[in-house]
């Protein structure tokens, strides 16, 4: 049996150098990610939980196989967060349908980061905010709906953004500038 | 259910053998990715070189106004062709590029390398005659691909639309050559009037020269205008090679004219080839 205080106050990179040498360690990858990440598919999906946990599943597959692409440039948590998306991006794909998203529960934090940091929530109620919130990110754009819920529902700075869906920050930067002037759109359009 | 997904992963892991991919597979991926991008930005230079080589030495514009009809001697399908590579090769130089490890983080800057080098690269092989060259090595291989020598010696053999070419056999007093066309034949050249060369350095015996004029007689021309014979950016031993290869079988088939090699074959016999 895995004694899994063997992974504690061990950083994410030493995980990975572990994990190539000892199966078992990647549990504990799992252990830590598998929470947010489960969240995250929900997120930028519509599928249905048992779905999200399939494709967290061979998310994680996939990270294993690929335990040696991982560049110690990068934070361990982007490059984990990039094959989940490349991962879900691919089997949308495939499918031939457009992931919409499953904003159902927004947290109030995720609120608060929003409003402090667009105006347009502040005169709703925290109802009135999800629901704006809900339907609005389902109608942009993939691209400005997925670089936003990196940045307020992930709270991923523009580095770690860049990282997760490979383009370069400049992009990363004007996507972001693009998607809240669309929210605001929205918002003013009633 | 958090802890069964973590056990599931690991026992699929288990039973299905899966490892993880050993690291020179992802080195190997990228130094392929590298290697396809640079060698494809050295090919896109080489296309420009040609590109270069060809836009240097259009003549079409002579053709289209003076007598030929149709775009395709305005602009020649070899410098659609080239034109056609050079996106091409651009265009896997970037993607290779950009799917690198890094190739995302890359400042547009850097990237904009991959059109500007092969830009650079193309102006100095075209300088030093590898436009030429390519072409020339190309024609080699694939016949029916006709060079820029090619078609200035089919139009250049049109004395009866003004355009004459030929080797300078010799001078006869300050205003008459003797020239000796592509076929073979013999002319009288005469200079009388408005005669017009921006540099007649190279007007001497043996040269080759392109000749803008009006046919007075069966065998009498007389010129406007001399130009160098020579392609601008050329390569010195192909232009050697092409001297050589300057039409001489002993049959008249005007406006048909190519070079030795092509031309010989599909028209004569192999003796009249070989002489």
């Amino acid at each position: 049996m895995f004694d899994e205080q063997r992974c504690e106050n061990v950083s994410d990179e030493d995980l990975v150098t572990r994990s190539l040498q000892e199966r078992d360690f990647f549990g504990c990858i799992i252990k830590r990610y598998e929470a947010k990440l489960l969240r995250y598919i929900l997120r930028i999906t519509s599928v249905s939980y048992h779905e999200a946990q399939d494709l967290l599943q061979d998310s994680f597959v996939k990270a294993y196989v690929n335990l040696n692409a991982f560049d110690t440039d990068l934070k361990f948590s982007s490059w984990m967060y990039r094959i989940t998306y490349n991962h879900v991006i691919s089997s949308y794909r495939k499918k031939h349908i457009r992931p919409e998203g499953n904003i159902a529960d927004i947290e109030d934090d995720v609120l608060e980061r929003i409003a402090s940091d667009e105006d347009i929530l502040l005169d709703m109620e925290k109802s009135q905010q999800r629901k704006f919130l809900h339907t609005s990110l389902r109608a942009l754009p993939d691209a400005y709906r997925e670089v936003l819920i990196l940045y307020f529902f992930e709270e991923k700075d523009y580095r770690e953004i860049s990282d997760i869906i490979q383009k370069p920050m400049g992009t990363v930067a004007t996507l972001l500038s693009r998607a809240k002037k669309k929210l605001r759109d929205i918002h003013t359009k009633g | 259910m958090k802890e069964s997904i973590r056990e599931h992963i690991l026992e699929t892991l288990k039973k299905e053998k899966i490892t993880p991919k050993p690291r020179w597979h992802f080195l190997l991926k990228d130094g392929f990715l590298w290697f396809g991008g640079i060698g494809a930005m050295i090919v896109g230079s080489i296309a420009m070189s040609v590109v270069f080589f060809l836009g240097a030495n259009q003549e079409g514009f002579i053709a289209k106004v003076l007598f030929l009809s149709g775009w395709r001697e305005f602009l020649s399908y070899a410098l659609i062709l080239w034109l056609v590579l050079l996106i091409l090769f651009l265009g896997i130089a970037w993607y290779n590029i950009r799917h690198t490890k890094r190739g995302y983080r890359f400042h547009i800057a850097f990237v904009s390398m991959i059109f500007i080098l092969p830009f650079l690269g193309g102006a100095f092989l075209y300088e030093v005659g590898a436009g030429h060259f390519t072409e020339a090595l190309v024609n080699t291989y694939i016949p029916s691909y006709e060079t820029v020598m090619e078609r200035r010696q089919s139009l250049w053999n049109h004395p009866e639309q003004g355009l004459l070419g030929g080797k300078i056999i010799s001078f006869r007093g300050e205003n008459e050559i003797l020239l000796r066309d592509m076929i073979g034949k013999d002319w009288t050249i005469l200079y009388l009037k408005d005669f017009d060369t921006k540099e007649d350095a190279f007007l001497e015996e043996g040269v080759l020269v392109r000749i803008e004029g009006k046919l007075i007689e069966k065998d009498i021309f007389e010129a406007y205008r001399i130009l160098p014979w020579e392609l601008r950016g050329m390569h010195p031993q192909t232009m050697r090679d092409q001297r050589e290869h300057f039409g001489y079988p002993k049959r008249e088939v005007r406006g048909e004219v190519k070079g030795r090699g092509t031309f010989c074959k599909e028209r004569f016999s192999l003796e009249e080839c070989e002489m």
